[in-house]
């Protein structure tokens, strides 16, 4: 006889009694089966979060005034040598301070120059470029600490975009955008780096 | 209703854990970077981004296909750049602290170590939790996805399909489409300068953390020894390039031959008569209140301090006068004869310092006993240097305890000692102008030994980037 049988014939149990081992059995099964999915959706979500986009969307309206003052050092390196035909842009933080260190690049020239907070830091000499370097479409002024994506967009006027998530190993919300000619890096959501490049015509 | 058996109930609970266990072992490890790290990161991130290749060495080695795969991938990702850059940044500050004297077993140079290893143990940890996530998400198509990587990147960023070059300092004149060569050329000329902004950044932050006298120490000896180690280098690097320069570079190498100094000490002299520039300027004189870091250190000050039961005076042996000159008008006059190619340099003055345990008092009179002046390697500028005589006296108090011992234990109090020296020290002085060409600048002056712990008594000034003025001329003027 069976326990199964013997269960249900019990009078006095409304319900069937279900025997240990099934019980057990079933148990296991649908643990199986939550931690399978589990690691699908943690797959999943690893493997979306790396997945490489074209992005393509009309720019927001740009914002009627630069998102960052140009100080009195910058706007001396623009008199003497007019805008930057390169630059490198990085936001942090030190001591619970915001920094902003800049360099701006003039090929033409052969000068570059660092900037902290707005100070110039040093000009250095590098070897010049002859012939025509294509005018980069942007400006340090339109790149300020912490801006969103929209806000960046907006100030660059970039339609179209590629967008690399990093891994959360690398940086942790950390991603690398790029468009033409710049590419810029933003963690969390707000912006931590901008590279502008210079390409030189053929000669 | 009958309860499942009890070892259901802990099977089930057994499993659950496990799946929680689980699924909290994948969740990211909070980031315990600062914001300096990962800014790099992102530039490195992005700059490697147009450089996929540099992802998988192993495979660029071309290797076949089954020996690369069974070779164990060299780690060269973002943060392996970025742990790079800190081992030069430790190296070097350790090397310069050893050099200007301090022993490997001196606290800065053990805060340094320890600094290292702490930073560079996490970066090492951090580059390997990114390389197994690479290899777990894209085990074997590393190669492929780097190549769609870059061919997306150099859509999107308008390289693709226009005759154009990365505009490069070091191939200016290279008319190429653009290139993985090109490419890493870029990423590395930008990476090996951000790594310079590192060290820089570095070597403040170590100094926040290892406090106000090493601060001072490391400000006063070790920048001006990197400082000046880096525009060796960089005329170094400056005159490679020239001479790297075919046709009209080469005479101009050959020119700035002709006009620069040897390593000798003197200015080389002109093959004829004819007067150099610097002949016809005549003597100049530089005078006025620089700011800077002023020191005088004196060894084995406080010998024979009373220190028995009844006084305590914490002997220290040394005493020293800290003070920022530019908050004791400290009058510096320096007067440059470019005809004999002689500097005097005139500092007298007196200077304090008032501290809780010691006030200190220093009045020196410093005359210069030798002296020489010669242009830099690239004529933008004044190299000097010379020795000076400096009859010294420090007057220093230092407090003690006296000792009151009564029954309810030591009712003492605080007692000043006083004591005058007098020495007449010789002590080294150096400088240079930063003029780049052009009349005016600024000027970098020390006077004193690198390293003024390693004599008995000194006088130490250090003058970072003061003003020259307006009419001062440079070599080319």
């Amino acid at each position: 006889m069976s326990l199964w049988k013997y269960s249900s014939k019990n009078p006095r149990q409304g319900v069937r009694r279900w025997p240990v081992w099934l019980v057990l059995a079933a148990a296991t099964a649908l643990a199986v089966t939550a931690i399978g999915t589990a690691g699908l959706v943690l797959a999943a979500r690893g493997a979306l979060s790396h997945w490489a986009r074209l992005v393509s969307e009309a720019a927001p309206q740009a914002p009627a005034r630069s998102p960052y003052p140009l100080g009195e050092d910058h706007a001396l390196a623009i008199r003497d040598h007019g805008v930057p035909q390169a630059f490198t842009l990085l936001f942090y933080e030190e001591a619970g301070a915001p920094v902003r260190a800049e360099t701006w690049t003039y090929y033409s020239e052969g000068l570059e120059i660092d900037f902290v907070d707005g100070e110039l830091q040093r000009e250095r000499a590098i070897q010049a470029v002859t012939g025509e370097i294509v005018p980069v479409p942007y400006r340090p002024d339109q790149f300020a600490a912490l801006m969103t994506l929209a806000e960046v967009l907006a100030s660059a006027q970039i339609d179209y975009y590629f967008v690399v998530p990093l891994e959360e190993e690398l940086v942790a919300g950390g991603e690398i955008y790029y468009a033409d000619e710049i590419m810029f890096g933003m963690k969390d959501g707000r912006v931590r780096y901008v590279q502008v490049l210079a390409l030189g015509a053929e000669e | 209703m009958k309860h499942l058996p009890p070892i259901a109930v802990r099977s089930w609970l057994a499993l659950e854990l496990l799946v929680g266990l689980l699924a909290g072992c994948n969740m990211p490890l909070a980031s315990s970077e600062d914001s300096l790290d990962e800014a790099l990161l992102l530039m490195y991130a992005g700059q490697m981004g147009l450089v996929p290749e540099m992802f998988e060495e192993p495979m660029m080695a071309g290797m076949p296909r089954l020996a690369s795969l069974a070779m164990q991938k060299t780690s060269l990702n973002e943060v392996q750049s970025l742990l790079t850059a800190y081992e030069i940044y430790y190296a070097d500050v350790g090397e310069a602290l050893i050099r200007s004297g301090y022993a490997t077993d001196h606290p800065v140079v053990k805060a340094l170590w320890k600094d290292m290893e702490t930073k560079t143990a996490a970066l090492r940890a951090q580059r390997d939790a990114l390389e197994a996530a690479r290899a777990r998400w894209r085990p074997s198509g590393i190669r492929r996805f780097g190549d769609w990587l870059g061919r997306r990147v150099a859509g999107v960023m308008n390289f693709t399909g226009r005759t154009v070059q990365f505009v490069v300092e070091e191939v200016p004149t290279t008319v190429v489409r653009v290139a993985p060569e090109i490419a890493r050329q870029v990423v590395q000329e930008k990476v090996q300068r951000e790594k310079s902004k590192l060290y820089e950044r570095g070597f403040q932050m170590l100094a926040r953390k290892i406090g106000p006298t090493p601060v001072a120490i490391l400000r006063e000896i070790v920048i001006p020894l990197i400082k000046r180690n880096q525009e060796r280098q960089e005329r170094k690097r400056q005159a490679t390039r020239v001479a790297l320069t075919a046709g009209a570079a080469a005479a101009l190498t050959a020119v700035a031959r002709q006009k620069t100094p040897t390593g000798t000490g003197e200015a080389e002299e002109s093959p004829t008569d004819e007067p150099t520039p610097e002949d016809k300027l005549g003597t100049w004189t530089v005078a006025g209140e620089y700011p800077g870091v002023f020191d005088v250190w004196w060894n084995n000050y406080w010998t024979g301090l009373p220190d028995d039961m009844d006084k305590d005076c914490q002997p220290t042996g040394h005493a020293e006068v800290d003070a920022m000159a530019g908050g004791e008008s400290l009058p510096l006059t320096m007067r440059f004869d470019f005809n004999r190619k002689t500097v005097q340099l005139t500092f007298r003055g007196t200077a304090a310092m008032d501290l809780a345990y010691e006030k200190a008092n220093a009045t020196f009179d410093a005359r210069t006993v030798e002296s020489w002046v010669r242009a830099n390697i690239d004529r933008s500028g004044w190299e000097f240097g010379g020795e000076l005589e400096v009859p010294l006296t420090l007057a220093d108090d230092w407090r003690c305890w006296q000792h009151v011992w009564t029954e309810s234990g030591d009712n003492g109090f605080f007692m000043w000692i006083h004591d005058e020296k007098r020495a007449t020290v010789r002590v080294p002085f150096e400088g240079a102008t930063l003029q780049e060409g052009g009349r005016g600048g600024s000027l970098d002056l020390r006077i004193g030994p690198e390293d003024p712990e390693a004599v008995p008594i000194t006088l130490f000034f250090l003058c970072e980037a003061c003003d020259l003025p307006p009419t001062f001329p440079s070599p080319e003027q």
